[in-house]
């Protein structure tokens, strides 16, 4: 065996580039554009809604001649003001199409609106029984429960409305004892499934928030004599209040998202009402109902579900920076 | 002593002692906990229950199977003749195992859209079902759920145009509609039947309930997965790597970060309408005989420019999906190699990378793993992206024509070939079957959910094991 001497090379101070230096510097160059990609997705996507929409990439390209429609971005051919205000949405009607998001947009907040109601107190009430009066195997049992929740697909959840809450839950109740005109496909029973698709969502979120609030509060209240009671409702929730709304706004985003369920429960025709018993169509369920459309690439009923994109994408990444706000003042606070 | 400071209202009542336990506010968050393990369980059972029939199965262990019955047979047809045909009466037979059952119809010919009601009994209120062409349904009124398949033999005297079962339109014209005189009904299956055989998982999807399978969507599921994978994998753990071990705090690596978490809030169908565009039609760019690599004996190209409706578009269109999802997991996973690692790889004389080669990454792995696993899982259960990517219903052929390990072997250039074909996955066959107005449709969606549910249920657990693996004989 060579004896490990330090070699007596001559030592310079500059730093030398050779062939190992060269390929780190590669390799960490091509880690730095694995990196980018994330960015490159994000700007992909803008590009796409906003080109289709405002800027119209033929154009651009200088390839009107060989699109239909002359490559027409989407609000050259509907207007903005058309786009927000007018209340049909038929765009596979030739000749008289209407464009006015509103009635998708009214489907959007019915189903978000009742699985919001859903949603966010039973996952707020979970939260606080795990975090503070579940006992450590309780907690062991409900917590991959939930896991198990928020992995189940979402065209599982969309059969499960179809096949079982409107059937045997809806129907009864809703037709049956109370006597009122509910149609098979509804906005309730798709609402409903979105809400219990959030609860896992809320209960875990929420629950790191009041798990983060410092165990001094907890302590000195129960100090004071308070009850379990007093200490979650009074002192722990308004401690943790910015992170629970947080995962609210995060879990309303999602709702605003969701698609399979909501195509399959509430159907897919367009109705500016807030009836929950008839179908409805939202902003996601148009989107994918063009898939089985005939409409060709590049014509104004196709671009219009970019229009439809770009409104869902500004309003999900809206809720969503909100809530990182929140969060991130929140974690100032006790951290 | 101070006077105490006036606390709020609720804290006077704690003082003075007045503040009692509440019980029901524990039993509500007990009550709310345990309701989403209820809905999961019923949620389950729902799907059991319709892949089993197990609902119909109860019904009739108990009850027999009454003699009298009200019958309605209606025919659907897409032929405008059709409409308003006058139809006499049918007599029909129906025979059911161990049980005599026949009944003579009057007629009550009515017309719907394009329905017309053949025969009906009196009193019947039940089911009105469409028509395939060599099968029509009835059902009996007493058996609302139950599913009872008739045969029609196809009497001389009825005219129906192409005939039964070679033509997919079953064609009555109005002068033939009154020539029908009798129908034979044979053969009811009185058994409740269970939808998840082998026959469902080997075979394609047909016109015919029966028939039908779900190999199509789990060959689909699998080369989008198998290359979502391929793709993702060194891309996310690269980026991962990038971030926790290279980038130094800048602005670019805040970018990239808040970006994550943006990403990570951007509904799937969006994804789905990036890929639309980008992979599917390409903005349009190029016209739809483009390609690379001309294949002279099959006239076409082997890479269609642009990518269209294939398993590569959905591959790259997933892979964009999950990629935060892997970058996020990778990136704990790393930050949980303690630094002391690093220190003595370095100072032992490696270099950066031959460091995170062999021992960040190594160290890391089961937490990167896991991540993996459960990005996995996203994109098995993922549908809305590979629905607007254009995975196609009506799949009849594996992709790449590989639907066994011996094709392989007989034809690897279908390896090359697969990613280029039409597909359809397990998620997008259930939303078809469950979109479809024949309700024995509805059975198969249970079991290809039942399907769905096993394969992410076994993921689960493998990645519930590595992290239980890793968590106990983790040497740090």
């Amino acid at each position: 065996m060579q004896a490990h001497s330090p070699s007596p090379a001559p030592v310079s101070l500059q730093r030398q580039v050779t062939w190992r230096s060269a390929g780190e510097k590669a390799i960490e160059l091509a880690l730095l554009s694995c990196a980018l990609l994330s960015i490159l997705t994000t700007v992909g996507i803008i590009a796409v809604l906003v080109s289709e929409t405002i800027l119209g990439p033929d154009q651009v390209l200088g390839n009107e001649s060989t699109n239909v429609n002359g490559g027409k971005p989407f609000f050259q051919s509907v207007s903005v003001f058309q786009f927000f205000t007018d209340t049909q949405w038929s765009p596979s009607a030739d000749a008289d199409a209407h464009y006015g998001i509103l009635s998708l947009m009214a489907g959007t907040f019915l189903v978000t609106g009742i699985a919001a109601l859903v949603g966010v107190p039973i996952g707020l009430l979970t939260a606080i029984y795990l975090s503070e009066y579940a006992t450590p195997k309780t907690r062991g049992i409900i917590k991959p429960v939930l896991e198990i929740l928020a992995g189940v697909p979402t065209i599982v959840y969309g059969f499960f409305a179809l096949m079982f809450i409107t059937p045997n839950v809806i129907m009864p109740i809703f037709n049956g004892v109370l006597g009122l005109r509910t149609e098979s496909l509804n906005s309730l029973s798709g609402g409903i499934v979105v809400g219990i698709m959030i609860i896992p969502m809320v209960a875990s979120l929420s629950e790191d928030a009041l798990r983060a609030v410092p165990r001094s509060l907890r302590e000195a209240g129960y100090a004071l004599g308070s009850t379990k009671f007093d200490v979650s409702l009074r002192i722990i929730v308004p401690a943790a209040f910015s992170g629970i709304v947080a995962s609210f706004l995060l879990a309303v985003s999602r709702a605003v998202g969701e698609t399979m369920a909501v195509a399959i429960a509430c159907g897919n025709q367009p109705r500016l009402t807030l009836n929950p018993l008839v179908g409805s169509q939202t902003m996601t369920g148009f989107i994918v109902s063009m898939n089985k459309s005939e409409f060709e690439y590049g014509s104004t009923p196709f671009r219009s579900l970019y229009a439809v994109g770009l409104c869902l994408f500004l309003l999900t990444l809206l809720m969503n920076m909100i809530s990182y706000q929140v969060m991130r003042r929140y974690r100032e606070v006790y951290h | 002593m101070t006077a105490p400071v006036a606390g709020p209202n609720w804290l006077e009542q704690v003082r003075q002692g007045q503040s009692p336990e509440r019980p029901w506010f524990a039993f509500l968050c007990a009550f709310s906990t345990w309701a989403s393990l209820v809905v999961l369980a019923v949620l389950l059972l729902s799907v059991i229950e319709s892949t089993f029939g197990i609902r119909d199965w109860l019904r009739y262990s108990r009850t027999s199977f009454p003699q009298q019955q009200s019958i309605q047979i209606v025919v659907q047809s897409h032929d405008k003749a059709f409409h308003g045909a006058q139809v006499p009466a049918i007599p029909v037979t129906v025979e059911a195992p161990g049980r005599e059952i026949s009944a003579t119809l009057p007629v009550k010919a009515a017309t719907a859209a394009n329905k017309v009601i053949v025969a009906q009994s009196e009193g019947s209120t039940h089911l009105v079902s469409g028509g395939t062409p060599d099968r029509l349904e009835i059902s009996l009124a007493s058996r609302p759920k139950g599913h009872v398949v008739v045969t029609l033999k196809p009497d001389p005297l009825l005219d129906v145009g192409a005939g039964f079962g070679a033509s997919k339109a079953f064609r009555f014209t109005s002068t033939s509609a009154s020539k029908i005189q009798t129908a034979e009904v044979t053969a009811i299956d009185l058994q409740p039947q269970s939808w998840f055989d082998w026959q469902f998982i080997s075979s394609y999807d047909s016109q015919d309930a029966r028939q039908a399978g779900i190999l199509a969507g789990i060959l689909g599921t699998g080369w989008v997965v198998a290359l979502t994978l391929l793709l993702a994998i060194p891309i996310g753990v690269g980026a991962a790597v990038y971030l926790e071990e290279y980038a130094v705090e800048s602005w670019l690596t805040r970018l990239i970060r808040i970006n994550l978490a943006n990403l990570a809030g951007v509904p799937s169908i969006v994804y789905g309408i990036l890929g639309l565009t980008v992979f599917v039609h390409m903005f349009g760019l190029f016209s739809s005989g483009a390609g690379i690599w001309w294949l002279e004996n099959q006239q076409r190209y082997l890479i269609p420019l642009p990518f269209g409706p294939t398993v590569l578009s959905g591959s790259l269109t997933m892979m964009l999906l999950i990629l935060p999802v892997i970058i996020v997991s990778a990136q704990e996973a790393l930050r949980a190699v303690p630094p002391s690692l690093r220190h003595a790889s370095l100072a032992l004389g490696a270099t950066r990378w031959q460091t995170i080669r062999h021992q960040v990454v190594p160290a890391a792995l089961p937490g990167i793993l896991t991540g993996v696993i459960l990005a996995m899982s996203r994109a098995i259960g993922e549908t809305a992206p590979l629905l607007m990517v254009g995975a196609v219903a009506f799949v009849l052929k594996a992709p790449g024509g590989i639907d066994s390990l011996s094709s392989l072997v007989t034809n690897p250039a279908g390896l090359v070939e697969a990613p280029f074909s039409s597909f359809v996955v397990v998620p997008v066959q259930i939303f078809t079957w469950i979109s479809d107005s024949q309700r024995e449709f509805h059975h198969l969606a249970a079991a290809g959910i039942l399907v769905l549910l096993a394969l992410l249920l076994l993921l689960n657990g493998v990645a519930t094991y590595i992290r239980y693996r890793f968590e106990k004989y983790g040497r740090w």
